[in-house]
C-alpha cells in the first residue's frame, strides 16, 4: 500500500497501527487542535487589526444595487419605484455614523435621538418616513432579502406612502464587532401634493426593523469614507476575507473529525474490540452543534 | 440502530435535547460576542458533566474517558474563541 495511504488510513481509520482509534481522535491529536485554535485567535487578531489589506473584512454591497433591487421588489408589487434623494442619502450616512460613535444597534441612539431626527436635520421635510437596518451581509441581495423576509421591514419597502430613499452603507466596529451597516431610509416630502393631502396624519409612521451583517464598511460616497477614518481603512478589500477564512477552517476541522468519528462507529461496531474511550455518539452531537453555531450564528447578518 | 444506541437511547436524546437548547440560547444572544462566547463555554462544561455522569452510572468512570470529553469540549471552545476573535 503506498505510504500517502497508509498515513492517511492511520489518521483516520481504526487499525494496529493507531491502536484502533483514528489518529485524529488521539488525546494528542485533540490537544495540538484546541492549541491550533487558540494560539490562531490569538496571532490572527492583532495581524486582522494592524495589516487590514492583508486579513480583514469585506463586503460588495452597493447603493445601486440595494435601489435597484429595492425598486425591483415595489415594481414586483405594482408600486412605483423609489428616487434615490441626496437628503436622505446624508441622514442615512449620519445615521450609521453616529450608531458607529455611539456604538449602538438600535433605531433610536442611547440619548433618545430618533431616526427622524437625522432626517429632518438632512433637510428632508417628511411627512412619511421610515427606517430599515443591517449588519453582517456581504451582499446587496442578501440584505433585500432578508428585510423583504421580515413582515415590519417589508412593509417600508414596500409601502405607497414612500416616494424617495437614502442608503448608507458603511464598515466599522459596532457593539464589539467588525461588521458592515447598512441604513435604508425612506421618505415623502410635505411639498408633494398627494402626500400633503394627507394633512393632520402623523408625520412618522413606520419604524422598520433595522439589518446587520459583518464585515467592513464600503460606504455610499467617498465624502463618508473620509470622515471615518476607521471606514476609510474598510473600504479596500482585503487580501483575505477574515469572516469566511476563519469559517473554512473550523468548518474543514469539525468535518474531518465528524467523518473520523462515523468510520470510527460503523468499523469498530463489526470489528467487536473493547476499547476504553468515550462514546463517539456523544462527540458527534456535541460537534454538530458547534458547527450549526458556527455556520449559522457567528457572524450571521441581523436586520433591525 | 447500533445496539450501544439503542440501550442508551434515552441518555442519547437528553444530550440531544441539551446541545439543541444550547444552540438556541447561543442564537438569542447574536450580536453580543462575549455572551455567545461564555454560553458556548458552558454548553461545553454541560456536555462534560452529562456525558461524566453518564459514564458514571452506567459504565466504569475511567480518567481517560473523562479526559477525552473534557478535550472534545475545550476543542468545542476554542474553534468558537478563534472564530469570535476573528469577528472583533
Amino acid at each position: 500500500m503506498p505510504k500517502l495511504l497508509k498515513f492517511l488510513r492511520h489518521l483516520f481509520i481504526p487499525h494496529e497501527s493507531n491502536n484502533h482509534r483514528a489518529k485524529v481522535l488521539h488525546h494528542k491529536s485533540l490537544f495540538i487542535l484546541i492549541l491550533f485554535f487558540i494560539v490562531g485567535g490569538l496571532i490572527l487578531t492583532p495581524i486582522k487589526h494592524n495589516y487590514q489589506n492583508v486579513l480583514g473584512i469585506s463586503a460588495d454591497i452597493s447603493v445601486n444595487d440595494l435601489l435597484n433591487l429595492t425598486n425591483l421588489q415595489r415594481e414586483k408589487n405594482g408600486l412605483q419605484p423609489l428616487v434615490l434623494n441626496p437628503e436622505l442619502t446624508n441622514a442615512a450616512q449620519a445615521k450609521a455614523q453616529n450608531m458607529f460613535q455611539e456604538d449602538y444597534w438600535a433605531h433610536f441612539a442611547p440619548d433618545g435621538t430618533s431616526p427622524w431626527t437625522f432626517i429632518k436635520n438632512a433637510g428632508y421635510d417628511y411627512v412619511y418616513a421610515g427606517e430599515n437596518l443591517a449588519r453582517g451581509y456581504t451582499t446587496a441581495p442578501d440584505v433585500v432579502n432578508a428585510w423583504m423576509a421580515s413582515p415590519g421591514h417589508k412593509a417600508n419597502i414596500l409601502s405607497p406612502n414612500y416616494k424617495d430613499i437614502g442608503f448608507a452603507v458603511m464598515a466599522g466596529n459596532l457593539t464589539g464587532e467588525d461588521t458592515v451597516l447598512v441604513v435604508q431610509e425612506f421618505g415623502s416630502e410635505n411639498s408633494q401634493d398627494e402626500v400633503a393631502s394627507v394633512g393632520s396624519a402623523p408625520a412618522v409612521t413606520n419604524i422598520p426593523p433595522a439589518n446587520i451583517s459583518p464585515t467592513k464598511a464600503y460606504t455610499v460616497s467617498q465624502k463618508t469614507l473620509q470622515t471615518s477614518p476607521e471606514v476609510a481603512a474598510a473600504a479596500s478589500k482585503p487580501l483575505i476575507n477574515s469572516n469566511s477564512f476563519s469559517k473554512e477552517i473550523a468548518v474543514l476541522v469539525i468535518i474531518i473529525l465528524l467523518v473520523a468519528l462515523i468510520l470510527d462507529i460503523l468499523i469498530m461496531q463489526r470489528r467487536k474490540i473493547f476499547r476504553l474511550v468515550a462514546h463517539n455518539v456523544d462527540h458527534v452531537i456535541f460537534l454538530v452543534m458547534i458547527l450549526l453555531i458556527i455556520l449559522f450564528i457567528i457572524g450571521r447578518g441581523i436586520i433591525l | 440502530m447500533q445496539p450501544h444506541v439503542s440501550q442508551h437511547i434515552n441518555y442519547y436524546l437528553s444530550m440531544l435535547f441539551l446541545q439543541v437548547a444550547g444552540f438556541f440560547i447561543v442564537m438569542a444572544a447574536s450580536s453580543n460576542i462575549p455572551l455567545q462566547m461564555e454560553l458556548v463555554t458552558l454548553n461545553s462544561g454541560i456536555y462534560v458533566l452529562w456525558a461524566s455522569l453518564h459514564q458514571y452510572m452506567h459504565h466504569d468512570l475511567h480518567p481517560k474517558v473523562v479526559l477525552e470529553y473534557i478535550l472534545v469540549g475545550f476543542l468545542g471552545v476554542s474553534i468558537t474563541f478563534f472564530m469570535l476573535r476573528m469577528q472583533m
